[in-house]
Formats: C-alpha cells, structure tokens, sequence
C-alpha cells in the first residue's frame, strides 16, 4: 500500500492538471481526447506509490459506459453501421457518428478522472491543504481531518480484517459471495472507527491550538528542476491549447457527418498534450535534489 | 483557603482569565479545584470533587486503575473536559492564569500541552518536521522560530533522526516520539502526558524520562498518568492515584513480585517452530535466518527495541506476514502456506492495539465471534463467554459496547476474544499496553495458568517487570531473529 500522496510542490501540478482540464473540457476532437487520456494515464500511473490502478479500474468502466451508451441514447449519424433489437425509447441504429461521438465523451472521462487522480498523487498534500487553508480555513479544517484518515482507516480496515481471520473467519479463500457476505458485518466495526478516529483527530487538533487565530507557515522547500521543468511545460501546454482554441481547432463536428480526425493543427495540438504529461511525469519521477531546502 | 472564595480575580471581566496568588512562594501554574465531571450519557462521575496544585518545574506522577479518572483529569487541564466532550461539569481548573473549564483549548494560549495514550491520533500532519510545526504555526510565530521551535522539540523527544520522515511510515515507538515533540514545540507551562511510554522500549522510555526531568528543571511543570510507575516514579516530585475518580497520595510500590507456578519441569515437544526464516517490508530487512522454537507449557517473553523486528515475528507465526523463505511448523504441520483463519484455533495471536479493531456491538458478542467459527452453540457456548469474561474482569459488563470502554479495559475484551478459543499455542503482542498493575498481575496468572495446562505462550513486551513475573525463559531479537537472552534491568518490581 503506498502512502497517501506524493510530495512534490502543489502549484506546477495543479496549473498542468487546469491546463489540460481546459483542454478536455473545450476540445471534441477525438484525437485530442485520445491523446490527452493517454497522457493523463501515464502521468497517473508513474505517481508514487503507483497508486492510481483502482482509479483507473473506475475510470475505464465509466468511460466503457459512457462508450456504451452514448450510441444508444443518440439517433444521430449518416453512416449505418448495424443494427441492434433495442427496446422503446432505446435506438439500436448504430452509426459511427456515434460511436464517434462516444468513444470522445468516454475519453473525456478517463483524461479528467486520471488528472484530478494524478493531481492528488503527485501533491504534497500538506502542502495543498495549507493552500485551501488561505483561501477556506473551514474547509481546511475538515479537509485535514479527511487527509488524515484516509490511510489510518486504511490500516484500520486491515487490521479489522486481520482480527475478524485471527478468530477463524474465512475472507480470503472461497466463492466470492460466500467471503463478500462474511467480510459485510466488519463495515459496522470500520464505521465506528472512522467516527472515533475523527473525533480523535478533532480533539488532537483542538488539543493543538486550531483556530487560535492567525496561522503561520512554515517556510518551503523551493522548486526542484523537476517542478520547474513541468511549470514550463505547462506554460508551454498553455500557450498552445489557447492558440488551438483562438483557431477553432479544438471544435470537431460529429453529426450529420463526422468531420476530419487527422488534420495538422489536430496532431499537433494531440502530440503536444501527450507530451507534456509524459515528460512532465518523467520530470517529476526524477529524484528531488536540485533547489531543495534543508529541513527544519 | 477555598478555592473561587478567597481569591482576588483580575484580568477579563469576563472572567476567563485569573490570576492567584502564591501562598507558598512556588509558582502554581495549574490548580484545581473541587472538581467533578461526568461525561454525558454516564450514570456515574468521571472526576469527584479532585483538587490539585501544580507548581513550575514539578513531576507529578498519576497512577490508578483504568478507568480510575486519570485521562479525563489530564483533558481537564488541557482544555478538552467540558469544552470537546461536553458532559456535567462543577468546580474550578486554572492553567497559567486560563479558566480552564469556561474557555476552548485554543483560547488558553498554547500555556498547556496534552500528549494522548494514542499517538496514532495525535498526527495531523503527513511528514514529522510538519507535524511537530503544526502547534506553532497556530501560534501565529514567525517562521524563523517555527524552524528553531521545531528543532529543538525533535530534540527533546529523541526524534532528530526522524526529520523529513512520513508519519505513516514510522513505528508506534517513533510515532510517540513525534507526538511528544509536536507538544513540546509550544513550549507549554504545563505538559500533561497521557501513558507515554507504552509504547516504547526501555532505553527510549528512560531517555523520556530524562528529557522531562530537564523541561521540568527548566520550569515546565509536567502531570504524567502511568500504569508503569516504575519508570516515571524516579523522576516524580509528588506520586498520586485516582481512582473511582477521587485523588489521594499514592502508597509506596509494592515492590515483592508475585509468586507464581513454577516452570513446567517437562518441557514437551515443540508446539511451534520458526525454521531459517527470512522476512522484511519492501526492501528493508527485518528478519534473516531467524529461527525459534515454542514449547509447550512454557511462556517466552520476547524482548528488544522498538523497530527490532518482535511484531513481525508474530506476524508471521500467525500467518498474516508471508515470509520470504524459511517455513513455519505447528507441531508436525508445516503451516507456511496456511492463512491465518486456518491456523485459528490451534494458534491464537493478540495483536498490538487490539481494543481499536473490536468487531460487534456488545461484549459478549465479541467474546463469541470465535465460538461461532468453532461452532460453539447454546449453553456451552454462554458458559464458555462467561468464562472467559470472568477471567478478564468483564463479567460485569458483558452488553456494554466494547467503543464505551477504556483502553485497558478494551484489550481485556481483545484478549479474552481470543483465550475463549482456547489455543494451543498463544501470542501476545505488547498486552500490558494500558493495563493498570492489578489487571497486568491477573494476566500473568492466567498466562501462566494456560501454560500449566500445557499452552505455549509467547509474549512480545518493553515491560519487563511484566515480562520477569510471567515467563519462563526471554528472547531478544538481534541481527534478524530471536536468541536467547536475559531481561535487561528493572529499576522497581511492581508486579
């Protein structure tokens, strides 16, 4: 299990993740999409601690949903590739305009689930937390809660599995649905604990002087060339994703008739987002060492 | 002098900041008086009418039963009694000059810390240098003093080494360390520690007491509730029970150490063995080659410093730690590939915090959920919870919700979950951890008790007074694995 976020300066990361955010959001071109997700899932799965499978596990059925789907609720579309006994309301006429059309929105998915995991992977959550602060100390207040527990819950939900097998029940071999229904009544016993822990970490906090008044900061390292590195890049993405939009070549035309995939301002825009996520990933896997500051 | 009668009030008109005078020409930094509380919801009081004066620069030892009080006087004076738990509260608490009862723990200035029993709880931070910074940055100090602040408390606690470390990553030990740093960091005029050395080894927790003695040497005074007198006892000014919530001097340490059964004179077969095995976390090492063996009727206490590898030997007796070579052997059976649900019931395992991970909603039902594996029914299976209820101390409490219980009395309810199954090979991870003397006494006995009837114990423990009245014969982990070894001194023998 690896640990709970990364530890690489926030602001680099959040202003590539709102780059290519804007990006998912304001391009159709599948291409683009196609493109983007595949930067984001490599970003995403060279976070430490590689812990973006189950995300991705999520973010895949979703985007296969969205994929299913999106043909089934459209009646749109000139190319009639089959059809398919549909009930009413359903349409079985299946077009590849639409499966266009989906094949983009379940990219658009899978690249904004794997940024905002990616973002949550890489930052210093710390680090991000003391920024919500400034701006939201309330939400600060219960976001560190929530931060804190996530991975003691995640110990206490292995050590309330570990229990419930020192005492001789089954939840690790057998049919699936025999140890899904022994392992349900061990949730009571978490939700008791993620409430006590909260409570705990509540009055720890209190116990510490939250909410005595204005907070200090504790000085910050500095940018490593890994960050600096993936700021550029993201001053880079940005500059190219607002020319591509000032030029319309985010817009893509699916129906009646699906517009072109390959044109030049398309692969660029495409190869210039995958680029930028892949090397700012590798940027950032890179050792810390350069710029940073002693600790306290 | 009654305490709120003869006193000139100065400060806030509203009240909430108090000045005393010094009868004794000492410094009070804390004082309180007539004090009662009940937490809301209980049928009996927490506190009953406890007064106490702390002064600058003294130890004042709590000891007593648990449940006896002590934690929730150690929250009074912190602030968190009535303020976080609400409940009835009557009397007087004054912290440097702070109504303590009528103000939030933020608003008495940072003049009192509060280490937890619990250092899990205590981190609000992912990373040890922020986490002990987290009290000062609320101070509103600059960050130059943050910086110095930061250093000087990881210091204190023995934690230097532990700069840039994650919290996730570190052992209970560290983590109490990290705990006792992030308190110190506010340089508080009273530090109130709650059990702080349960969770660490003898050398640590001598370093402790050092490092308490000097803050206190300095002027801080310090109010420590300890099951383990023996190893605050020798830096306190003043040594004091609670128990039934009322506060009374507390009598000398009963220093004559239990007479227990001998030895079993036949040592039997190996009930369990350890054979060449290698074991570790990711890249890190903790085992190598490690080999033992547990006979039955014998109890072997296993001892060595924190992070020496004890827990996961356990671990992977039990089955919930897969070695990397090596196997181990219940009797003839070679186990190595086996779960630990099928190791259950010839080998029982009391893990390290077990009164966190309770399963049901009574303890009764917690004392039975092994018995419903076994398939233990009716009457047998009621005779067989009261039993080991009864053995516990827990027969008075069998429908009580296991979350309204101490901490002692929580992994009472953890042990007998797992002695009511009656295992043939038994392990304990630290179980002493928040037991008051008395129960620790009971535990050896019934320890012992199972070895006589033929069970091999095992019992992984930095309590060695504990560890000298129940077993037979020590390990100490050493260069990746357990030999033969003898328990390191006791300064006093309170069981």
């Amino acid at each position: 299990m690896g640990p709970m976020g990364g530890d690489r300066a926030p602001m680099p990361i959040v202003l590539l993740v709102l780059v290519a955010g804007i990006l998912a959001f304001t391009s159709d071109q599948p291409l683009v999409l196609a493109a983007l997700a595949a930067g984001a899932v490599v970003f995403l799965l060279a976070a430490p601690g590689h812990p973006g499978h189950l995300v991705l596990i999520g973010a895949l059925v979703s985007a296969a949903g969205v994929l299913i789907l999106t043909p089934l609720v459209s009646g749109q579309g000139d190319l009639v590739l089959f059809t398919i006994p549909m009930p009413p309301l359903l349409n079985g006429e299946i077009t590849a305009e639409e499966l266009g059309a989906g094949a983009s929105a379940a990219a658009r998915v899978l690249a904004t689930v794997a940024l905002a995991a990616a973002l949550f992977a890489w930052a210093d959550p710390d680090r991000m937390l003391a920024g919500v602060g400034r701006v939201a100390p309330r939400s600060a207040l219960v976001s560190a809660i929530a931060a804190r527990l996530v991975p003691t819950l995640r110990r206490d939900a292995r050590a309330i599995s570990e229990t419930a097998r020192l005492r001789g029940i089954v939840l690790t071999t057998g049919p699936r649905m025999a140890r899904a229904r022994r392992a349900a009544p061990l949730a009571l016993p978490l939700v008791g604990s993620a409430l006590e822990r909260g409570l705990d970490v509540a009055e720890a906090m209190a116990a510490r002087g939250y909410g005595e008044g204005r907070r200090t900061r504790l000085p910050e390292r500095r940018m490593d060339i890994g960050e600096r590195t993936t700021l550029a890049l993201t001053g880079i993405l940005a500059v190219v994703v607002g020319w591509a939009i000032a030029i319309g070549a985010t817009d893509f035309s699916f129906f009646p008739t699906m517009g072109p995939i390959l044109t030049p301002a398309s692969i660029a825009l495409g190869a210039c987002a995958l680029a930028a996520l892949v090397l700012a990933a590798l940027a950032l896997g890179h050792p810390r060492g350069v710029g940073r500051q002693s600790a306290p | 002098m009654t305490f709120g009668e003869e006193v000139t009030v100065h400060g806030d008109p509203d009240g909430t900041h108090i000045q005393y005078p010094d009868p004794a020409g000492r410094q009070i930094v804390a004082r309180v008086r007539d004090l009662a509380f009940a937490y809301g919801g209980s049928a009996s009081p927490a506190l009953r009418g406890v007064s106490l004066d702390v002064h600058a620069g003294e130890i004042v030892v709590l000891e007593g039963p648990s449940g006896g009080g002590k934690s929730t006087l150690l929250r009074a004076l912190a602030g968190l009694v009535p303020d976080f738990h609400g409940g009835a509260v009557s009397g007087a608490v004054e912290v440097d000059g702070h109504n303590a009862l009528a103000l939030p723990p933020a608003a008495l200035g940072g003049a009192v810390g509060i280490v937890f029993q619990d250092p899990e709880s205590q981190a609000v931070l992912d990373t040890v240098d922020r986490d002990v910074a987290f009290g000062p940055q609320n101070a509103g100090l600059p960050a130059h003093e943050i910086v110095r602040r930061v250093r000087q408390a990881l210091d204190d606690a023995g934690a230097t080494h532990l700069t840039g470390r994650r919290i996730d990553e570190l052992s209970s030990g560290e983590r109490q360390r990290v705990a006792i740093a992030g308190v110190l960091a506010r340089e508080p005029r009273l530090l109130v520690l709650d059990e702080p050395t349960s969770q660490l080894d003898h050398d640590a927790a001598t370093a402790l007491a050092t490092t308490l003695r000097r803050l206190a040497d300095r002027g801080t005074a310090v109010v420590i509730a300890e099951h383990r007198g023996e190893r605050v006892r020798p830096i306190a000014d003043r040594v004091l029970t609670v128990t039934d919530g009322l506060l009374a001097p507390a009598p000398p340490p009963d220093e004559a150490v239990v007479v227990l059964a001998p030895p079993s004179e036949v040592p039997g077969t190996p009930a369990v063995r350890v054979l060449a095995v290698d074991a570790g976390h990711g890249e890190r090492r903790v085992m190598t080659e490690a080999s033992m063996a547990l006979v039955g009727g014998r109890v072997t206490a296993l001892v060595g410093p924190n992070g020496s590898g004890k827990t996961t030997l356990l671990r992977v007796l039990a089955g919930l730690h897969c070695p990397d070579s090596g196997c181990v052997m219940i009797g003839d059976d070679d186990v190595s590939a086996l779960p630990p649900e099928l190791r259950f019931p010839r080998l029982g395992l009391v893990p390290q915090d077990p009164g966190r991970h309770l399963l049901t909603e009574t303890i009764a039902d917690e004392i039975g959920v092994a018995l419903t594996s076994l398939g233990v029914e009716g009457d047998a299976r009621s005779a067989r919870i009261l039993d080991a209820a009864r053995d516990m101390g827990l027969d008075h409490m069998l429908e009580r919700h296991p979350l309204d219980l101490s901490v002692g009395e929580r992994e009472r309810v953890a042990l007998a979950s797992i002695l009511v199954a009656r295992p043939r090979v038994l392990i304990l991870d630290e179980p002493t951890r928040g037991m008051d003397p008395a129960r620790k006494r009971d535990l050896a006995r019934i320890i012992r008790s199972r070895a006589a009837d033929g069970v091999a114990v095992l019992v992984a423990t930095h309590d060695v007074p504990f560890a000298m009245a129940a077993a037979d014969e020590v390990l100490v982990m050493r260069q990746g694995g357990p030999v033969p070894g003898e328990l390191p001194p006791a300064t006093v023998l309170t069981i």
